[in-house]
């Protein structure tokens, strides 16, 4: 019983940024560190340390330079734990993946997220409101909350 | 005078993702007891290949890559690419489409300064008047989205004039103005803060200093450079800005509180632009629509972006397909004056003077 | 000696303590927010839904290369500065006259020097361990030691020690030197019993005290502006970077305990209230209630200061320590 209420009660969300434009992180920041949107009044709070984190929210298509330290910092977050993939490069590739002239499109990629690690939310849009941000992390709180481990 | 450049003890690096870094770099400090002796920084991590995919692109499509080079600064790229195919096939752009564009590319430009407030102001460790930064900033940011239809990326500028998305109706203008007084004050009461707190302005008084010679010969641009008494910006060459009246900002000290100041007082010469651009916008078309693409030559354009010069230059070949894309931006050498400005500093006033050039590393890497 | 009261009483000031501590530290989590204009979390988010939250997580062996010390000193310092609490109860008086001062002060070097240990057992991946190819043939300076976050973090810490404690120690002096004795009890008798009470904090040598026993609150909690060892602009976290599920559970005890415990003795020397664990007459319970409630107001202080605050480096952290050592040093001089 402590188990679910403390689960639902205070999750914590680290932010990795992969190599996008980096707007989705600046919204990401937004609902953070702005008053207008403050996502710490629905029990969520923002940590720079994998080893405190639930939940962590992917920017940008994953460039090849940077997902050996993705993977790392993955796997140093203990179970249980989700990750939500922020913005259409995560969730595709975006302009990078899909677009290109005689030499084809980009091939720094390592491919859309869920190439690289298991998803369990998408949120879309380039760059997505913050709403739509929170919307999605108050979400994930109840699958986190019953999860087994 | 040459910084010396002594012996260390200690390496310490910081890595891709940091409370400190809003993108992926890796700076490495070589430290003698906590003061910094020197500093590398490796840039590679956001390349995405974007000159790569260019090569062969129609000059649409190419557009739409070249405003996601960057989230901050993504009207001025897309104007300065938008700009390189007017000049070369000599497109004229209407009076009301010219206007429009200078707005939301300043309106753009004072989110980038308030983003920088706030960033700077996280690093030093006051999180209240970071989070009043974005406070400041959100109804510009609301402004920008009535005015375009996105928060970020706004798609202004098309070749021959602005999207007739983002040409605002009568009341739209009204409505706009009469948002601009109130945000504006809130602007002057938060600089006012800023200035008089003895705590941060002691903290970045005389710290990570840049003379002028250093300056100069590390070809430091924009906001970091006349911070240092180098005047130079490219708004003054652009045809677009010649209707409006405003004054560019030089500051002598040098240090991390002159980067700011300079910034602040900046941000008030946008409102003043902004404020001119809504009261005398003239009425008339938006596009012009009488040119034909065609082979051109390589054309270069030189552009402000909100932290520096920004160049773009490609061609056409005869399908109108974009040739020989080449882009490069700001960041470059201001992160190579930093590196010199940090010398002898403590190790987080070193972080804070590395921020205070307001790097954009996924502009820089393409 | 009564060993029921005596046991019945450790146990419910270590509850207290327990209750108390996490509480502090989502109240101000809260009070910063209201600051900052924005509503925040739920005042049991940050403290106490955290770490039950934490406790159930899936436990780990962390990068560190003595993984069960590293895990063990969390709960071994939360037992060590229990004893502050205790040795200010009357009951404690009494044994082999440890409720003195000086054990005090004992216990809370003590507790300061744990998070040196904590700096150097810790190798978190977010320095040196990066999977980053970043070793340039450019640098002009070549083969140094590659040192963690960590690592840095330890060596702030002991110059921490020495120059930040120093208005704690003045802080808590002054009452012992205005009642002539180092023993606790001595202090709180010379206060007056519960109902006849004059606090020393309503004399002038005991305005001062309490000013400078505040900074230096602010000083041991590692708290904004005093936080150049662990601060975020950095160092991240410093040696607590590696704590992980239960044993970050543990952290988070260690942090609200230590709070609600230097609040309790600020009570104890400067209002004359110690806590006192009697249940059988309304006297002994009210006494209980209102030093927790007078525990409240330097957490709430120090909530509105450090959001207001910078980090402060070493070079203007000196002079503010030592500003406030000498402040403490003339209230010893009028105390005497």
């Amino acid at each position: 019983m402590f188990k679910e209420i403390s689960r639902s009660n205070a999750v914590h969300v680290m932010l990795v940024y992969t190599g996008g434009c980096n707007g989705c992180d600046i919204e990401v920041v937004n609902c953070v560190l702005s008053p207008y949107y403050d996502i710490e009044q629905y029990k969520v709070m923002l940590t720079w340390n994998p080893r405190e984190a639930d939940l962590l929210l992917v920017t940008g298509p994953v460039l090849k330079r940077i997902q050996p330290a993705l993977k790392k910092i993955y796997e140093a977050i203990p179970d249980p734990k989700l990750v939500a993939a922020v913005g259409s490069c995560a969730i595709n590739g975006n302009v990078y993946h899909n677009l290109g002239g005689d030499l084809g499109s980009s091939d720094e990629i390592a491919g859309p997220l869920d190439k690289v690690l298991p998803v369990a939310a998408k949120i879309p849009g380039c760059p997505p409101r913050p709403e739509d941000i929170i919307s999605t992390a108050a979400v994930a709180i109840p699958i986190l909350a019953e999860m087994e481990v | 005078m040459e910084k010396d450049r002594g012996a260390a003890d200690v390496e310490i690096p910081v890595g891709l993702v940091h409370p400190a870094l809003l993108e992926p770099y890796r700076p490495r400090f070589f430290l003698e007891d906590e003061v910094v002796k020197d500093c590398e920084i490796t840039l590679d991590s956001p390349h995405r290949g974007i000159e790569r995919i260019m090569e062969g692109i129609p000059v649409d499509k190419c557009n739409i890559i070249t405003e996601r080079i960057c989230g901050i600064c993504s009207c001025v790229h897309l104007w300065n690419s938008v700009r390189v195919v007017e000049e070369g096939l000599k497109i004229e752009v209407p009076e009301r489409a010219q206007y429009m564009r200078v707005i939301i590319n300043e309106l753009e430009r004072l989110t980038s300064h308030l983003i920088f407030f706030g960033h700077a102001l996280e690093i030093i460790g006051h999180e209240t008047l970071a989070m009043r930064a974005f406070i400041a900033r959100e109804p510009f940011m609301i402004m920008l989205g009535e005015l375009s239809g996105n928060r970020v990326h706004y798609a202004c500028p098309v070749i021959g004039g602005i999207r007739p998305r983002c040409n605002p109706t009568d009341d739209l203008v009204q409505k706009c103005l009469k948002q601009l007084a109130p945000a504006a004050e809130y602007l002057k009461d938060y600089a006012d803060r800023i200035l008089q707190d003895s705590m941060i302005m002691s903290r970045v008084d005389g710290i990570g200093v840049l003379t002028k010679e250093e300056a100069i010969k590390y070809q430091a641009v924009g906001p970091t450079a006349r911070a240092s008494s180098v005047e130079k910006d490219y708004r003054t060459t652009i045809d677009d800005f010649k209707y409006f009246d405003w004054d560019v900002v030089v500051l002598d000290d040098g240090d991390v509180k002159a980067r700011v100041v300079q910034r602040i007082l900046e941000c008030f010469e946008i409102l003043k632009i902004v404020e001119q651009g809504f009261k005398n916008l003239p009425q008339g078309e938006v596009r012009n629509r009488d040119w034909k693409l065609g082979e051109m030559p390589v054309t270069t354009c030189y552009h402000e972006a909100p932290r520096g010069e920004l160049y773009d230059s490609y061609g056409l070949d005869e399908k109108g397909k974009v040739r020989h894309y080449k882009n490069r931006t700001p960041t470059l050498t201001n992160l190579g004056a930093m590196e010199v400005a940090c010398l002898g500093e403590h190790l987080t006033d070193a972080v804070l003077t590395l921020a205070s050039c307001d790097p954009c590393i996924c502009c820089t890497n393409r | 000696m009564d060993w029921i009261n005596f046991i019945i009483s450790s146990v419910v000031l270590v509850a207290v303590a327990l209750i108390f501590g996490p509480i502090f530290l989502g109240l101000e989590r809260k009070i910063q927010a209201r600051i900052q204009q924005r509503i925040g979390p739920p005042i049991l988010t940050p403290g106490t839904w955290s770490i039950l939250k934490f406790w159930y997580k899936k436990p780990f062996t962390p990068n560190s290369p003595m993984p069960r010390l590293y895990h063990a000193l969390p709960p071994v310092t939360v037992f060590i500065i229990f004893f502050v609490l205790w040795l200010t109860n009357p009951e404690w008086w009494g044994i082999l006259s440890f409720g003195t001062l000086v054990a005090i002060v004992g216990i809370m070097k003590f507790e300061e020097m744990m998070y040196v240990l904590m700096g150097a057992l810790s190798r978190s991946i977010l320095s040196v361990t990066m999977p980053y190819d970043d070793l340039a043939k450019g640098a002009l300076i070549k083969g140094k030691i590659r040192r963690f976050f960590e690592g840095q973090s330890a060596v702030r810490f002991i110059k921490h020690i020495t120059i930040a404690s120093f208005p704690i120690y003045v802080g808590i002096f002054i009452p012992a030197v205005m009642v002539r004795s180092i023993y606790v009890e001595d202090i709180v008798m010379s206060q007056g019993g519960f109902l006849n009470l004059d606090p020393i904090l309503f004399t002038v040598p005991g305005i001062i005290g309490a000013i400078v026993y505040f900074v230096g609150y602010i000083a041991q909690l590692n708290d904004y502006p005093f936080t150049i060892a662990k601060a975020k602009g950095d160092v991240i976290e410093g040696g607590p970077l590696e704590y992980g599920a239960h044993a970050r559970g543990n952290y988070y005890v260690l942090r609200g305990v230590w709070m609600f415990i230097l609040s309790s003795l600020f009570v104890t020397l400067f209002f004359g209230i110690p806590p006192i664990v009697d249940f059988t007459s309304m006297l002994g319970i009210s006494q209980l209630v209102m030093h927790v409630v007078l525990t409240f107001a330097l957490p709430i202080l120090v909530s509105i200061l450090s959001a207001f605050g910078p980090i402060l480096t070493f070079k203007q952290l000196y002079p503010v320590s030592f500003g406030f050592t000498a402040i403490g040093i003339f209230g010893v001089i009028l105390a005497l």
